[in-house]
């Protein structure tokens, strides 16, 4: 597999497409299959991080996929900075394990699940006891949620967005893939999946206000 | 060999070039009194007031330099020096500072700045870019205060943003910027901790965080922190927070299994410090504004409620 950051904040914006370009026309061999190319980005004023990969097997296309996929980041509402812009090269079809299938319905169930899962899991803590009794306690997850997308122009679409907010994140994730459909880089959404681990989550920061405890889980 | 060059370096930083002038009309807010005697100990370093009204720096009785103005701040001698630097003398330590006006400029270019000497961009380019008029603005005070060069702004569309950049191509800021490590490779950057006091830490990370900083709205509660994917500047920004006396917490990494991805990594800074963080921090970027006023009502509701 060979990876190479074709684009950088702070070069020109033309180089995404140019370098991708010079990439594979040096890199891409008889036994390349696929290739993806990746958007590491964020919107900085709630910092959602995201990512958005596209994938293909036509080398004539990465370098427009590239310019339009940064084209696509940077024309989100938000103050956006877009970070990289990744190549990755591969001898298998790496988008076919890209499997993201669940409903939205069946994500918002999961999240409410991981919500009720740490208020237990704080209530069974034995040091939390005395700061939560008798007050509500509202839980803060920093969660991720990818999407599948299908698409006539490349092999598929992924969209990947973390956030503390699962609302903010729904609607983002909601936004990119509506750009991503009117710039027909994709065709429409194949299904979502929501990424948190309870047991891996920990509290960050409190904030006591009155009866409610918040709790921030990173 | 290069005697000539090394004589014009010493001028520039302790005998009083042309910046320091440009520097001394300047208003210095941190300056609270002139060196009063004609000479101070301070461990190692005395210093002398010479016939001409000059301060001369000393070290085992063996002059350092000449300057003309000192200034003492607590137990601390400061002496303006050139492009944005002060000769700090204290208790047996003489180092160079930045001021914080450079301090803060250093915080904007490693968030959203760059510098480039490469065969491709062979022109020591030193740039900054945003979506903020107002950072490109006070990108543009600092630059000229600091090197006294105005860079050239240039703004376009890029389908759907609007972006503003701005640029110089001088080998000397270049390689001063390049010194202070500033930014030592392509998509790093690191924090020149050695180089700051308290309020050139503050700054720093004013500017830092004005480009790469965010301010989370979940509810009612907000979170603020700072994100990079340059993990080894991101310690160093902690650092600098704890310098501060601030607790800020682990840093966290946005964890992608998938090899396609850059790592993105971010830290944010305890509600209890958000009123601290505001009162010594703070940001130029308008939205971010925006909410810190939104935190610090908050607080006074609460704190008159309690």
């Amino acid at each position: 597999m060979n990876r190479a950051t074709v684009w950088g904040w702070g070069d020109d914006f033309e180089a995404a497409r140019t370098n991708s370009e010079k990439y594979v026309s040096k890199r891409w061999k008889e036994k390349t299959k696929e290739c993806a190319i990746g958007i590491t980005a964020i919107e900085r004023l709630e910092g959602t991080s995201f990512y958005i990969a596209a994938f293909t097997s036509d080398p004539k296309k990465v370098g427009d996929l590239a310019d339009r996929l940064l084209d696509v980041a940077l024309g989100l509402k938000g103050d956006i900075k877009v970070d990289f812009v990744t190549i990755v090269l591969s001898e298998d079809m790496i988008s076919e394990k890209e499997l993201y299938r669940d409903s939205l319905r069946y994500v918002e169930e999961e999240y409410k699940r991981c919500e009720k899962a740490l208020v237990a899991k704080v209530r069974e803590d034995p040091k939390m006891k005395a700061k939560v009794q008798g007050r509500k306690i509202v839980v803060i997850p920093e969660v991720c949620i990818t999407c599948e997308l299908d698409s006539d122009y490349a092999n598929k679409v992924i969209v990947d967005a973390t956030d503390t907010n699962f609302t903010r994140l729904k609607n983002f994730i909601h936004s990119v893939n509506e750009r991503l459909i009117k710039e027909e880089l994709a065709k429409g959404i194949v299904g979502f999946k929501l990424t948190e681990d309870v047991e891996k989550l920990k509290i960050e920061d409190i904030d006591v206000e009155g009866d409610k405890i918040y709790m921030w889980f990173v | 060999m290069g005697g000539g060059s090394a004589v014009r370096q010493c001028e520039r930083r302790f005998h009083q070039g042309k910046s320091i002038h440009e520097d001394n009309s300047g208003s210095d807010v941190r300056c609270k009194k002139e060196v009063p005697g004609t000479n101070n100990v301070f461990g190692k370093y005395v210093i002398r007031k010479t016939k001409k009204g000059e301060y001369e720096l000393l070290k085992g009785g063996e002059s350092i330099g000449w300057f003309s103005v000192a200034v003492v701040k607590n137990d601390r001698v400061l002496f303006p020096l050139s492009q944005g630097m002060l000769l700090e003398v204290s208790e047996g330590v003489c180092r160079e500072i930045l001021t914080p006006e450079k301090a803060e400029l250093c915080g904007l270019i490693a968030s959203d700045g760059g510098m480039y000497s490469t065969k491709a961009h062979p022109h020591h380019e030193v740039h900054f870019i945003s979506i903020d008029r107002e950072l490109v603005d006070r990108y543009n005070e600092l630059f000229k205060k600091i090197y006294g060069i105005e860079p050239h702004l240039h703004s376009y569309k890029k389908r759907g943003g609007s972006y503003f950049e701005l640029r110089t191509y001088d080998r000397g800021v270049y390689f001063d910027l390049w010194d202070l490590g500033t930014k030592p490779g392509a998509f790093q950057f690191r924090v020149p901790l050695k180089h700051l006091d308290e309020e050139g830490l503050r700054r720093y990370l004013s500017g830092f965080f004005s480009g790469d900083g965010y301010i989370t709205k979940d509810g009612k509660q907000y979170r603020i922190g700072l994100q990079s994917t340059c993990k080894d500047g991101l310690e160093e920004l902690r650092k600098a927070f704890q310098f501060l006396r601030f607790h800020p917490h682990e840093i966290h990494f946005w964890e992608k299994e998938k090899p396609r991805w850059r790592d993105q990594y971010h830290f944010s800074i305890p509600v209890n410090e958000h009123m601290r963080f505001i009162n010594e921090v703070s940001t130029y970027r308008p939205d971010h504004l925006k909410r810190l006023r939104e935190i610090e009502r908050q607080y006074k509701r609460r704190k008159n409620r309690d």
